[in-house]
């Protein structure tokens, strides 16, 4: 099994695991990658991945080339990319945008600060954002999509490999995007996981998740939980004052003539589908098995 | 010297912006600072009927900028005894005659000489809005205590921070507190919660206000108007001084009924 120092592969069953030493620079990651590909090409025939790219900052050609490099070694197709939220969460607030390799000092980034609106451009654009921020986007790296994803027709990973730590634990979901400022008007945030606001969602701002939407705080915009399709996709707010919502593709309009606040309780509540259609109710703590709750028509 | 720029912006039009900024540029030359005003509303320009210069005007920001005229002689100076100056916008451009860059050149080489420069925002989110915010340290945020106003000046305060202007501050325009008291009007703590900026001070609706600016004398020369007085506390705090805000109450305590009654004016609020 050749091991290098940059490319280590771990994995059991069908999950393979390609960790990428994240303090070599990219050159050095192309080159052991090819390598090992290159030597164990056979292993790889077919299936689908996602690339976590860990904490380093890609430009969109290294991306691209990656993605080649890999498509073109082995025969697997990489489906998306994907970094920790935390990353994505830098990259939004330094407005450092994937321009720049900041891990690496890469003095061929961008050393001068990035065009004045690209926070903009970042929040308002869902598909830059998903594309390019290089969170998961369909496979998740936990292993319920390992499982059905990556690699169905290709034998496992040596057995020197077996005894290595798989991905982590069960039903915990991928990553989820913290966002601890106030989301204001016009700002529209896209996730291709769960997000959680830990400040006031105002009016005009818009959320959209493909998993689940926490808001700790004011809930006042816009908020799309499951929108790639996930009809167990839940809202929760503790203050859930927002007119529209929609879980999957139904959407949910606060019944109207309720003067607002004043005779509901004001505690947190969950937005849930049922019957596709969303209901709003008290949140008890529970994620699943709701009953009750008042109907947000569509 | 090297001066500050400060914008002066909302969103939504006819909040105030330019009494403000007219208000706020008097109460800095008030305080002993050399301060200019900018209008950048270019194509609907106002600033100067506020400050009662409309008919001194020979040359104007655009003459500035494209060097048909020098730096000085597109400056204006007030008619009161202090060095205020304005540079009024062109009225018969529009905002895509200047760029971002001009403005900012413009703006550093003012701030050699002066203490302050406050840049009249024009309403909108559009090319003339980014050209006033691009040369600006500060920003100044005003609203009123609608929510229209409100929501444009939440959309306005996230493009500040994505251009990198931090912690912009909030003046709350045209403030009834005795509509707040009975419950018709948000609260300057309600508005200021939503927004999640800090507030740089409250301006009560005030008819002198509307009084002064239709005479083109910025009311904060008028020493019985509570808006000018709040304007004077806002341009001390710009200016540093730490002037702590309070609320404004509607006077209606037992010597204020008894007052009212024989007819003594205590002026309409406690303190602003």
């Amino acid at each position: 099994m050749p091991e290098t120092k940059v490319v280590q592969v771990t994995g059991r069953g069908h999950n393979i695991n390609l960790a990428i030493d994240d303090a070599v620079p990219l050159e050095e990651v192309v080159h052991s990658l090819r390598s090992h590909l290159g030597g164990n090409g056979s292993l790889y025939s077919s299936g689908v991945i996602s690339v976590n790219v860990g904490r380093r900052m890609l430009e969109k050609e290294q991306l691209t080339r990656i993605k080649e490099l890999l498509e073109k070694e082995s025969g697997v197709t990489v489906s998306s990319f994907w970094c920790p939220p935390e990353v994505l969460q830098r990259a939004l607030s330094e407005n450092v945008g994937f321009g720049v390799e900041v891990a690496l000092g890469d003095t061929n980034g961008h050393a001068a600060p990035p065009p004045a609106d690209q926070r903009e451009v970042l929040h308002n654009d869902p598909a830059f954002l998903a594309k390019e921020k290089t969170a998961p986007i369909k496979d998740l790296p936990g292993p319920a999509a390992n499982d059905a994803g990556p690699e169905p027709d290709a034998p496992p990973t040596p057995p020197a490999d077996e005894t290595a730590e798989s991905t982590p634990g069960p039903e915990r979901g991928g990553p989820a995007l913290l966002i601890k400022t106030s989301c204001r008007s016009g700002e529209v945030i896209t996730h291709p996981g769960d997000i959680v606001v830990v400040a006031d969602v105002n009016p005009g701002a818009e959320l959209i998740a493909d998993g689940d939407i926490i808001v700790l705080g004011r809930l006042r915009g816009f908020a799309h939980a499951g929108a790639s399709g996930n009809l167990k996709a839940v809202i929760v707010a503790t203050r859930l004052d927002a007119h529209r919502l929609q879980i999957g593709p139904h959407t949910g309009v606060e019944p109207a003539g309720q003067p607002q606040s004043k005779s509901q309780p004001s505690g947190p509540r969950i937005a849930f589908l049922r019957r596709q259609s969303v209901f709003v109710a008290p949140f008890n703590g529970r994620f699943d098995g709701h009953a009750g709750g008042t109907l947000y028509d569509g | 010297m090297t001066g500050k720029t400060i914008v002066i912006t909302s969103g939504k039009g006819g909040v105030g912006k330019t009494t403000t900024t007219a208000n706020i540029g008097a109460g800095l030359a008030l305080r002993g600072h050399r301060v200019v005003v900018i209008d950048t509303d270019i194509g609907l320009r106002n600033l100067d009927v506020v400050m009662g210069l409309e008919n001194r005007i020979v040359f104007d920001l655009i003459d500035i900028i494209e060097g048909q005229c020098k730096m000085h002689q597109g400056m204006i100076r007030d008619r009161h005894n202090y060095e205020l100056y304005l540079i009024p916008a062109a009225q018969t451009r529009d905002k895509n005659c200047i760029e971002a860059e001009q403005l900012t050149a413009l703006c550093r080489s003012l701030e050699a000489e002066f203490d302050y420069i406050l840049i009249d925002c024009p309403a909108g989110i559009e090319q003339g809005f980014k050209n006033a915010i691009a040369p600006a340290h500060e920003a100044v945020i005003v609203t009123t205590p609608e929510v229209s106003a409100i929501r444009d000046a939440d959309r306005v305060i996230g493009l500040l921070e994505a251009q990198g202007l931090r912690r912009p501050r909030l003046i709350i325009n045209r403030y009834r507190p005795g509509m707040v008291k009975r419950g018709d009007m948000m609260g300057q703590d309600d508005i200021v919660d939503l927004l999640a900026v800090d507030i740089l001070g409250v301006v009560p609706a005030d008819d002198r206000l509307i009084l002064a600016t239709n005479q083109g004398v910025p009311v904060i020369h008028d020493r019985r108007a509570p808006s000018g007085a709040a304007f004077s506390r806002i341009a001390a705090r710009i200016d540093g001084e730490d002037v702590p805000i309070m609320n404004l109450e509607p006077r209606n305590g037992v010597m204020d009924k008894i007052c009212a009654i024989m007819g003594i004016n205590r002026g309409a609020y406690s303190h602003a």
